[in-house]
């Protein structure tokens, strides 16, 4: 297994929002976590396809389907990246940190001072529609101050790679390969395409 | 309804059985604000008070540092709150079984689905911040008229700035991706300067363009206080300083909200892309090594 140094933090908050962010020596280390991933794993990934003939269509989209791109970025620090802005972006953050299933304590005083009210306010306010801009927003954030460009792409290509959360969070297996083949193309996708405002 | 709504103050009132029956969960922050008044202020010397001016009427949300003894009683709530969490495992699993043996006797019954042990390593318990907070605004205004600003009689300690968000209304922006913290001390105020729209982010996002941070996550500057910001006249007899800001790490979107990140503050807080500078703490390695010299 290849362990990020990146993410300093672990042990600190051991699954999202769970525990007491202690003082770090690093403040710009991911609250989420250090993230793991098998090397050999990631050398059988497909490298997803990109090129396409971009129609009036696919460029009035390209505020929902693009992808990340860097220069001078290696693959885990991609990878540290996109889980990073990926946990800022789903709906509550969640642990990356692996087989175990998250607990959520759901008892009497945790449940009710924030996670309960949080879920039921953001269930009622937030239609499936907005949920899903809120994520691509979130992204476009968290990329764009890590200093990846963002390209347009066509939606057939996009879903190739890539996942949307409205109404229920994306399985956590599907996730992770998701978000390294979102990696493998932030750190291995040419200079090619329209950058797009961040 | 009274106007005095803190976080803190809901998750009590919507406790229905305490952590422990003996026990009284802790309250670890107190907040509410100073009303709008002619009268000049008066203070309780055993609390803290933040004054912070603002464009319009808007929420803004502080979340408390821990201190040692708050990490005491916080671990100690988590503790008791694990072992509820056990005690309802135990209780789930042996349903299940009973099930699971009635499923197995009749073909029409569906298999149960077995409860999750929780365990040390997967168990989720709020974060310190979610329990010690406070939101100033959107109402509750201590000026309304000729500008526009909030004090608020709050728990002394340090806070982070979390974002522009009321929990209750659970949308705004969070500076997750970096911020500040700052001591409030009792007896005193402390000025936390102007918070405004950021010149360097106004710009409208392209038409069309739904998803650009740009609106739905657009942080607002905060300006430090210094010589030549206003006091309000009703704060002139009383003992305040500035805030004394230092860079925050970044922290967890557990409100689901959009994220930003507080916008650089000269001399306390820059980026170089997303990594966050102490500025405070460089200028202070700096005198010190040249005093050394």
């Amino acid at each position: 297994m290849h362990k990020l140094s990146r993410a300093l933090v672990a042990g600190v908050c051991v699954l999202s929002g769970v525990a007491v962010q202690a003082e770090s020596t690093e403040l710009s280390a991911s609250p989420f976590g250090a993230v793991e991933f098998d090397a050999a794993e990631v050398a059988s990934l497909q490298m997803p396809k990109l090129e396409f003939t971009a129609t009036p269509e696919d460029a009035g989209n390209y505020d929902k389907y693009y992808y990340f791109r860097r220069n001078d970025t290696d693959f885990a620090t991609a990878y540290a990246d996109i889980t990073e802005c990926d946990g800022y972006a789903r709906a509550l953050v969640s642990s990356f940190k692996g087989a175990d299933v998250p607990y959520p304590y759901a008892g009497t005083l945790a449940g009710a001072a924030g996670g309960v009210i949080a879920n039921a306010m953001m269930a009622a306010i937030f239609v499936p529609g907005e949920k899903r801009r809120m994520r691509r927003v979130n992204m476009r954030q968290c990329m764009g101050f890590k200093g990846y460009e963002r390209i347009g792409l066509s939606k057939e290509l996009w879903e190739e790679f890539n996942f949307e959360e409205g109404t229920g969070a994306e399985e956590e297996e599907s996730r992770l390969k998701a978000l390294k083949l979102q990696a493998l193309v932030a750190a291995s996708a040419p200079a090619a395409g329209k950058v797009l405002p961040r | 309804m009274k106007p005095l709504l803190t976080s803190i103050a809901l998750a009590t009132s919507l406790l229905a059985v305490p952590v422990s029956a003996k026990e009284k969960p802790p309250v670890f922050v107190e907040a509410k604000p100073v009303k709008d008044s002619k009268a000049a202020v008066t203070i309780n010397p055993a609390k803290a008070y933040v004054y912070v001016r603002t464009p319009n009427a808007m929420p803004l949300h502080f979340v408390r540092i821990p201190s040692a003894d708050d990490q005491a009683a916080y671990e100690k709530l988590k503790a008791a709150a694990f072992v509820e969490a056990r005690e309802d495992y135990e209780k789930a699993l042996k349903k299940y079984e009973r099930d699971l043996a009635l499923s197995k006797q009749s073909s029409g019954l569906k298999k149960p689905k077995k409860p999750v042990e929780p365990t040390e390593a997967n168990f989720q318990f709020l974060s310190f911040g979610q329990l010690a907070n406070f939101t100033v605004g959107t109402f509750n205004r201590f000026q309304s008229k000729g500008g526009s600003s909030y004090l608020h009689e709050v728990t002394p300690g340090t806070y982070r700035i979390y974002g522009q968000v009321d929990p209750l209304l659970g949308f705004g922006v969070c500076y997750c991706m970096g911020s500040v913290t700052f001591e409030a001390n009792a007896g005193q105020v402390t000025d936390l300067g102007s918070v405004g729209p950021d010149p360097a982010n106004s710009e409208p996002p392209e038409k069309g363009d739904s998803s650009s941070p740009r609106f739905a996550a657009n942080a607002f500057a905060w300006t430090p206080v210094d010589g030549e910001t206003a006091i309000d006249p009703r704060l002139a007899a009383l003992t305040r300083v500035p805030a004394d800001f230092r860079a925050a790490g970044k922290t967890p979107n557990y409100m689901g909200i959009a994220i930003s990140r507080i916008p650089a503050i000269s001399g306390v807080i820059g980026y170089e892309r997303d990594k966050i500078v102490d500025l405070k703490a460089q200028n202070g390695t700096a005198l010190a090594e040249a005093a050394s010299q």
